[in-house]
């Protein structure tokens, strides 16, 4: 192993630095290829249509990290968004709705979390099958119609942008809340915890660490944060649909695994993941300018997931 | 010889059946669903009612069989829906093209369609032992991306095919559809295969133990490689056979169809922690779900609530298994090592 790169009091692993050189790469082919790519406008683009997405990849990292997975992410995305614009139909005020919302999301998390740890399932296949039950309950909800009568102000505060800028404003919540969670995953009492528990849970478990507890509260962390995403992009496209987010789940498992975060819990930064967040996001807006179709998209995106779990097995079989 | 030892102490009659047909459960609530469907219906016991609900039971039965496979040596394949699409798309359009094509050859393209991308999947599940869900995770969308990417917005409909193509799954025989008699033969196949082979058995005690299945010699590459070809294989089949049965078939055909295969396996009782499970309860667990799909639709019961009854059964088929599994170990503990 090549010793880490010290930059700036940051330490950078290889796998971080070949991110690094990556997304430099794909700025620089953007740059020469289309005029369109670095310009203000296809930046705030970029970035208000992946911040609210970005949330998700926190409790998915955290998850990952602890040894488990949730396939259902996208499903409870969908939910909640349905489940407000189910409460907002019914006639309930727009702060009330989002509370149920939210319990709804929050509990949905909750569901996988206690079926993974009070009855030891493989936290796989409890998602896939809670991916099915959500998604199913958000079509009972809404079946094909799209609600888009949300208040002015919610959908001015997601779609909007800082006077100017590219940033949106959601852009400053989703950045402060991916920011406060790296540093406590890294310095926090239950983020050390977290990494214990995917690298050993027989051994947290006789080191007094409520491994159980934690990992019910990552599902439910998980559950929540989906559900805020969820209720953002429905206000941020202004339309909740039962088939919001479908699919959404490759995209963020494919980032936490691109930044580098070991597929068998216990490894794995925060930083990296950020890295591979930025490195697909450039990938899939040079991908929009040329107008390359979802299908590719996804192609890709899956390949590359494939790719970055395959290449440290195959460097390692060396 | 758990018979004998427990004559006397044992319960009698259900404990006899227990052991003897252990899918007797799920023989049970296929029989209740009929019944409760055929009560508030009166089309469901109709002869065309049965035919639809045993087709679509024999597709799910068709694919789940090599899922039950995987399952069984303790991996995933979540990228069956994909390659049912992939296959039946390709198969279709090859037919339509060479309409002269032998019926057997345009079967064998859909396996073979179905192999070489279980192939891709056991390849690198088996050498890199990269976790089974990450790459037919990625292989899901891989698959289905590139299977649009070629299909964009074409469709195959039934005009373009030969009427010899839609006589694959259209014959029938005593009444039953043809569909039915591949999902036994393929089930029968699969039976044999994993209770009386050598491969099969060894696939059983990989799921079980990998460390001492490696320790006896088992070649647990080859095996998981194998695993994933008989369920590529299989999907390709249960590809051609959508392609043949509904003639429509377009980028989205079978997308979302492993949450269904699962549903099937899982309610049939093959173990999400590898190890056991048999082709019989797949069999009935794809009754099942064909029962209930077909059932909702004659009852009035909104399309909508399929894919929400799918999710629950897979969460209560494998909460019930661990409830279960508990109390056998706790109160029968001679049963479950002898098993």
């Amino acid at each position: 192993m090549p010793s880490p790169i010290k930059l700036a009091r940051i330490n950078l692993t290889p796998w971080e630095l070949s991110l690094l050189v990556l997304i430099a790469a794909s700025l620089l082919a953007g740059k020469l290829f289309s005029e369109n790519f670095l310009t203000s406008s296809n930046l705030g683009t970029s970035i208000s249509s992946t911040v609210i997405v970005a949330l998700m990849i926190v409790p998915m990292t955290w998850l990952i990290i602890a040894g488990e997975i949730d396939l259902s992410v996208a499903s409870i995305f969908g939910l909640s968004a349905v489940t407000l614009a189910y409460a907002l139909e019914k006639g309930f005020s727009f702060w009330f709705s989002l509370v149920i919302a939210l319990t709804v999301a929050g509990l949905a998390g909750f569901i996988n979390g206690v079926l993974v740890v009070k009855l030891r399932l493989p936290s796989l296949v409890v998602t896939i099958g809670t991916l099915g039950l959500f998604r199913g309950l958000a079509y009972i909800l809404l079946e094909y119609r799209s609600f888009s009568d949300f208040p002015t102000y919610f959908t001015d505060f997601s779609q909007n942008n800082f006077g100017s800028s590219p940033f949106a404003y959601t852009s400053l919540p989703c950045a402060i809340g991916i920011l406060i969670s790296a540093i406590y995953l890294s310095k926090g009492v239950i983020g050390r915890r977290i990494y214990a528990i995917g690298s050993n849970q027989a051994v947290s478990l006789f080191s007094a660490i409520r491994t159980g507890r934690i990992r019910i509260g990552l599902f439910v962390f998980s559950g929540l944060v989906s559900g805020v995403a969820g209720i953002l992009f429905a206000g941020y496209t202004n339309s909740a649909r039962a088939n919001n987010g479908a699919g959404l789940e490759l995209s963020i498992i494919a980032i936490v695994l691109i930044g580098g975060v070991s597929m068998y819990g216990g490894q794995g930064s925060f930083l990296g993941v950020l890295l591979a967040y930025i490195l697909v996001t450039a990938l899939t807006s040079l991908m929009n300018l040329f107008y390359v179709s979802s299908s590719i998209q996804y192609t890709l995106i899956g390949g590359l997931m494939i790719a970055s779990v395959a290449i440290p097995k195959i460097l390692s079989k060396r | 010889m758990p018979n004998v030892r427990n004559r006397g102490k044992s319960s009698g009659f259900w404990h006899e059946v227990s052991l003897r047909f252990p899918s007797f459960p799920l023989f049970l609530i296929v029989f209740l669903l009929i019944g409760g469907f055929s009560i508030k219906s009166d089309r469901f016991l109709t002869s065309s009612s049965i035919s639809q609900l045993l087709i679509s039971a024999s597709i799910i039965a068709i694919v789940g069989v090599g899922e039950a496979f995987v399952l069984i040596s303790k991996n995933i394949d979540v990228s069956v829906g994909s390659i049912v699409g992939f296959s039946a798309y390709f198969t279709a359009s090859i037919a339509a093209k060479n309409q002269s094509l032998p019926l057997p050859v345009v079967v064998l393209i859909g396996v073979c369609i179905g192999m070489i991308l279980g192939t891709v999947n056991g390849i690198i599940v088996a050498n890199l032992e990269i976790p089974s869900i990450m790459v037919t995770l990625g292989t899901l969308y891989v698959f289905r991306g590139i299977d649009s990417m070629i299909v964009g917005s074409n469709e195959v409909t039934a005009q373009f095919l030969s009427k010899s193509f839609s006589r694959i799954s259209s014959w029938t025989f005593l009444g039953l559809p043809g569909m039915f008699f591949y999902a036994v033969f393929v089930c029968i196949c699969g039976w044999a295969f994993l209770q009386h082979t050598y491969s099969g058995r060894s696939i059983a005690a990989l799921g079980s133990n990998i460390t001492a299945a490696k320790k006896i010699g088992i070649n647990s590459k080859k095996l998981v490689f194998l695993v994933y070809l008989i369920s590529g294989g299989l999907a390709g089949f249960a590809g051609v056979l959508w392609a043949s049965r509904y003639g429509t078939v377009n980028s989205t055909t079978g997308f979302g169809f492993e949450l269904v295969v699962l549903a099937a396996v899982v309610v049939g009782g093959v173990s999400v922690n590898g190890g056991t499970g048999s082709i019989a309860g797949v069999f009935f667990g794809s009754l099942i779900l064909g029962t209930i799909s077909v059932g909702l639709a004659l009852v009035n019961v909104s399309q909508f609530w399929v894919q929400a009854i799918q999710g629950a059964a897979i969460i209560t088929a494998i909460s019930l298994e661990v409830v279960f599994r508990k109390r056998k170990i706790s109160g029968r503990r001679s049963d479950a090592i002898s098993n």
